[in-house]
């Protein structure tokens, strides 16, 4: 039987409406969200056809996420799996997708393709290209080098364009532009950089190739859930009323497409509980992921603001480090403009220590240290 | 549905009736109405009439098997036979016959020469020949499909078009104005039309008839012309209509002008029918006949199902519509639920159930039937291997399995390549191993595989086999020398054939098949099934061979080899025909569950697998086609949004499970697996009436991890 702290219990007194909650590393934020989905899918309000919907951000954690909350609602009988779904971002664009493929041009049996088969996509467009370009690594090569005879120095320009390629791939689907509408951007440019030709070339030679093995990347999926959720309002509504609660864990490393995602899916009057921790976002350098996106929303009107402050997994001595580590930056880092990388708790949070549940390692916890 | 059951008063009345009237004849799944049909056709024949004057129509040729099965009964008298045919077929033949009066009028480029009629697979063909250049011109840019299923579903809106009236310049304007989605999509559709323009005109200017031009030549010129109208009138003077709620809008419209002109007619509507939507099927059109008619007759008691699955029936619609359920402990007797956390402990749990009942209950194998949205080569695979090692006798029937992916098929083709170098077809080690695998008996994974090492060289494919007899001595044992000695009357007949320098593909299958494969110590000598799989082939090539003839010559392309490469890349996906009377033997049905529905067969137990599936409840969803906007029904200028789609998917739903339940007389088994083959979690819309069902029962739930 879970037996919630303090500041537990006042998360799952949450039934409708905003919250964001910033939960500290060890605070049991995995627990608390499972057992808030575990409320909710015994609610009568939440009707046969509706489900919670937990957004996180891995696998493994789809995984824990599942098994607890079955765990907590074996006692309601309900089958297994049912009332509740756990998906990470893409298994979630997946879901979306695969309900209505054919609102994006996608027949029912559209494949996926795996990153190895991806790469081995993108490899061949982009060596396709650079064959039928040889002037291209000649232009770029210093007048003493031969790229023609030096091998090593041909699978390194390979190797450059495969990458340069794949990046601007990437960010286009990023921002949602297919090949033809990079085209058309690239026409109004007078002299385009011959680099950017390059991966609109390589863009167009990959996407054909998808097409006609009726498959999708990674990056498509998220692109096209987009898609399909904005071109019919009908469609939308539909996904709305199923998943009338939505649980965001890992909110600090939601992407600015997952951010548009899940805002179309809560709606205006929806019911969206986001837990993050702002000082944990690891996948800010190489995705569009930002805390700010989790800051912000616990500034928004409506929301209510909580905080899971109580780390039941560290030492105290660690917990002291950590603290003095966000003071250190916050006010003393040598470059100034990073001083905002690492995040204070909001005015409301538990500043005193409570005890732990697994006192004999770590007697008390706060998570950060007090200001003086 | 023609159970071997007493017929009631009311049916004998219906049958005995003398053959004036035109009767509409409706009611639900199960309560005997083609059995009024069969017997009615019976006796008429009996009493006098003469059979050949007999039109037996049907939406497809599957729902015929009863008729065909009754008119081959020996009690009857001697003479001619009653037409059991679809509107396609009448089409085709009439067109054959009264070519001569159309040909110029339809805008044939060669009125004087034979029509050359297309199948699926060769319209395909052509269909691939026109669009294929196209695509690296850009056009289809924006789906994401597989080159096969768009020509397919080019062909589709032809058809479509064809069979509620829409002229075939104008699908695609239909289909773009109700697209809600992206604008850059409407371009696919007016490539489409472009396509299906071009296929037209090529059609017209080389005597090719795809099946949408035998209807509109039909439905506009044929039924236009006297004489043609004529000889259906002498020709046919009494019409059984079955199963009208599955046939398209044009076959009712060419009823309804005709009806007046029979002695007799019989229109039968099933009432829960209407399976064949996504097909063209028009079962609110259908039912407009109903006043058409002189008299109409209700039949509705079921002859197959017990209360309490008439019951379920109910509880079940009701889950699905989201309205109060009756009484729902009522359906306990009926039906069992069983919850799996993976797919193979499904099948695991499946096999052993059914060969419990079989085994140890005495079940007939072939009053059970496993059913599941779609039929996936695995779960195929697995379920068969499993009750076969269970000792239990099954039967698998899936229309979209191509002869491609039947083993006997790639062996055939794999000698072909082999027989033919000139056509410079590679042949890899591990085809020829899987070859010999099906051709010669007995011999195992490990020695078809040293076979083919060592007689076959990948880089000199031109060499053929080596002899066996030229192998070392210790190869020789290993692989056993009656083996070896099988493999060398198969090496020198094709050696022979290669001398030979004959290239009628269909004629090699004929000839390996006759004078080797299904001789004694050959893999065919015992299978039936690989008997008929090589029956449907050399089908297949020769229709094939008759509409490619002209190509064939004026492009000088061996024909054969045209055909592999076609069935290679799945442009030509050689359909296999629907062997509809296998389905009848003694064994357990594996199959879709619309299959199972069109086959009209009930069997006592059904288990449902993969409930979670939304396959149960969305239809195929396919970008360039639509089978409700190029329905009748559809407003021109509307958009297809999302709430049409719920809603058409809902009645699809409710109208599968009711179809389903009714042709089942004890128990469905429904099975829930927690994680499906593809490592999803279903949870569809079939599930989610199950879990208000299971909510409201005392009902155990068996299985894994419950």
């Amino acid at each position: 039987m879970f037996k919630p702290r303090p500041m537990q219990a006042q998360v799952l007194t949450y039934r409708q409406g905003r919250m964001g909650v910033s939960a500290v590393p060890g605070s049991g934020k995995t627990h608390t969200l499972s057992y808030l989905a575990s409320l909710l899918i015994s609610e009568p309000m939440l009707e046969e056809d509706q489900e919670v919907l937990i957004v996180t951000l891995v696998n493994s954690a789809v995984d824990n996420f599942t098994y607890r909350v079955q765990s907590f609602i074996r006692q309601y009988g309900i089958l297994p799996g049912m009332g509740y779904r756990v998906r990470t971002l893409h298994g979630l664009a997946h879901d979306i997708v695969r309900e209505r493929p054919d609102l994006v041009g996608l027949s029912d049996r559209f494949q996926i393709v795996d990153e190895r088969e991806s790469g081995e996509l993108l490899e061949s467009a982009a060596l396709t290209w650079l064959r039928s370009h040889p002037d291209f690594m000649e232009a770029f090569t210093r007048e003493d080098l031969d790229p023609f005879q030096d091998s090593r120095l041909q699978r390194d320009w390979q190797s450059l364009v495969i990458d340069i390629a794949s990046s601007f791939i990437r960010q286009a689907k990023d921002l949602q532009m297919s090949p033809t509408a990079i085209e058309e951007h690239l026409t109004a440019i007078k002299n385009p950089h011959p680099l950017l030709q390059m991966g609109l070339e390589i863009y167009h030679d990959y996407q054909r190739a998808l097409n006609y093995r009726g498959a999708v990347d990674f990056d498509d999926l998220i692109r096209l859930a987009l898609q399909a959720l904005r071109c019919d309002p009908d469609f939308l509504a539909r996904l709305r009323h199923r998943w009338r609660y939505i649980l965001e864990d890992e909110a600090q490393d939601s992407s600015r497409l997952q951010e548009e995602i899940l805002r179309l899916l809560v709606g205006e009057n929806g019911n969206w509980v986001r837990v993050g921790d702002p000082n944990q976002a690891i996948f800010e350098t190489f995705t569009t992921a930002n805390p700010a996106y989790l800051l912000d929303f616990m500034q928004e009107k409506g929301v209510i603001s909580r905080t899971l402050p109580n780390s039941g997994r560290s030492s105290h001595t660690i917990i002291r480090l950590a603290n003095y580590l966000t003071d250190w930056t916050r006010t003393r880092h040598p470059n100034p403009a990073l001083r905002h990388a690492l995040n204070l708790p909001s005015s409301n949070q538990c500043q005193r220590v409570i005890p732990s549940p697994i006192r004999s390692i770590n007697p008390m916890a706060c998570s950060f240290p007090p200001r003086s | 549905m023609t159970a071997d059951i007493p017929l009631t008063p009311h049916q004998q009345a219906l049958i005995a009736n003398p053959p004036k009237a035109r009767l509409f004849l409706e009611g639900a799944a199960g309560s005997g109405k083609t059995t009024v049909g069969v017997q009615r056709l019976l006796h008429c024949i009996r009493t006098g009439v003469a059979a050949e004057s007999f039109l037996v129509l049907l939406p497809q040729r599957a729902l015929g098997l009863p008729y065909y099965q009754a008119l081959r009964r020996p009690d009857l008298p001697a003479g001619g036979n009653a037409a059991v045919m679809t509107l396609g077929g009448l089409a085709r033949r009439m067109t054959a016959l009264f070519w001569q009066l159309v040909a110029k009028e339809v805008g044939f480029a060669h009125p004087d020469r034979s029509p050359l009629f297309l199948t699926l697979e060769t319209s395909q063909y052509y269909m691939a020949r026109l669009v294929e250049p196209l695509l690296d011109e850009g056009y289809f840019a924006s789906v994401s499909i597989d080159p096969n299923r768009l020509y397919s579903q080019i062909l589709d809106n032809l058809n479509k078009a064809a069979a509620t009236g829409i002229a075939h310049s104008d699908f695609g304007e239909r289909l773009k104005s109700a697209w809600i989605g992206d604008s850059s999509q409407h371009r696919i559709y007016e490539d489409a039309q472009d396509c299906a323009i071009r296929f037209r005109n090529y059609c017209l200017q080389h005597n090719l008839l795809d099946f949408s031009l035998q209807l509109e030549i039909f439905a506009n010129h044929l039924w236009q012309s006297a004489l043609c109208q004529d000889y259906l009138m002498q020709r046919y003077r009494h019409l059984i209509y079955d199963n009208i709620e599955e046939d398209i809008p044009l076959t009712h419209d060419l009823i309804r002008q005709w009806l007046p002109l029979f002695d007799s007619a019989l229109l039968i509507h099933d009432n829960d029918g209407g399976f064949r939507v996504f097909l063209g099927a028009d079962p609110r059109n259908a039912y407009l006949l109903k006043d058409a008619c002189d008299a109409n007759v209700e039949l509705n008691a079921s002859h197959v199902t017990s209360p309490a699955l008439r019951q379920f029936q109910l509880c079940l619609s009701q889950a699905i519509t989201r309205q109060a359920i009756t009484s729902p402990r009522q359906i306990t007797p009926a039906v069992r639920f069983s919850y799996h956390r993976f797919t193979p402990q499904m099948t695991e749990w499946v096999c052993r159930q059914i060969a419990e009942l079989v085994n140890g209950n005495g079940v007939a194998p072939g009053e059970i039937a496993i059913l599941t949205p779609y039929l996936s080569d695995s779960l195929r695979f697995s379920l068969i291997n499993r009750l076969e090692a269970l000792g239990v006798a099954v039967h698998s029937h899936r229309p979209s399995r191509s002869l491609r992916d039947e083993p006997a098929a790639l062996c055939l083709m794999t000698l072909a390549r082999l027989a033919h170098p000139a056509w410079k077809l590679p042949v890899s080690r591990q085809d020829l191993r899987y070859a010999l695998m099906s051709a010669i008996q007995g011999i195992d994974l490990v020695r078809a595989d040293l076979l083919a090492r060592i007689t076959y060289n990948e880089n000199i494919p031109q060499a053929g086999l080596g002899s066996f007899d030229l192998i070392r001595p210790e190869m020789q044992e290993r692989i056993s020398h009656t083996l070896g000695a099988r493999f060398e009357t198969l090496r020198t007949w094709i050696e022979d054939y290669r001398q030979s320098g004959d290239e009628v593909l269909d004629v090699f299958f004929s000839r390996i098949f006759g004078e080797v494969l299904s001789q004694p110590g050959f893999g065919f000598h015992t299978r039936f099934d690989y008997a008929s799989v090589a029956a449907r082939l050399i089908e297949s090539v020769q229709k094939f061979r008759w509409v490619t003839d002209e190509i064939s010559l004026a492009e000088r392309i061996p024909i054969g080899r045209e055909y592999l490469q076609m069935v290679a890349a799945g442009v030509v996906a050689a359909q296999s025909l629907p062997a509809w009377e296998e389905m009848s033997g003694n064994a357990v049905l594996l199959s879709p569950a619309y299959t199972f529905l069109m086959a009209n067969r009930p069997v006592s137990y059904q288990f449902w697998l993969d409930v979670g599936s939304n396959g149960w409840w969305e239809r195929l969803y396919q970008p360039l086609t639509h089978p409700y906007v190029l329905s009748r029904h559809w407003q021109p200028a509307a958009l297809w949004t999302d709430k049409h789609e719920y809603a058409s998917n809902q009645e699809t739903l409710s109208r599968l499970t009711r179809g389903l339940i009714a042709r089942c007389r004890q128990q469905v088994i429904l099975c829930i697996n927690g994680t499906n083959e593809q490592g999803d979690e279903p949870r569809g819309v079939l599930l989610q009436a199950i879990q208000v069902l299971l909510r409201r029962l005392p009902a155990k739930l068996e299985g894994h991890d419950v």
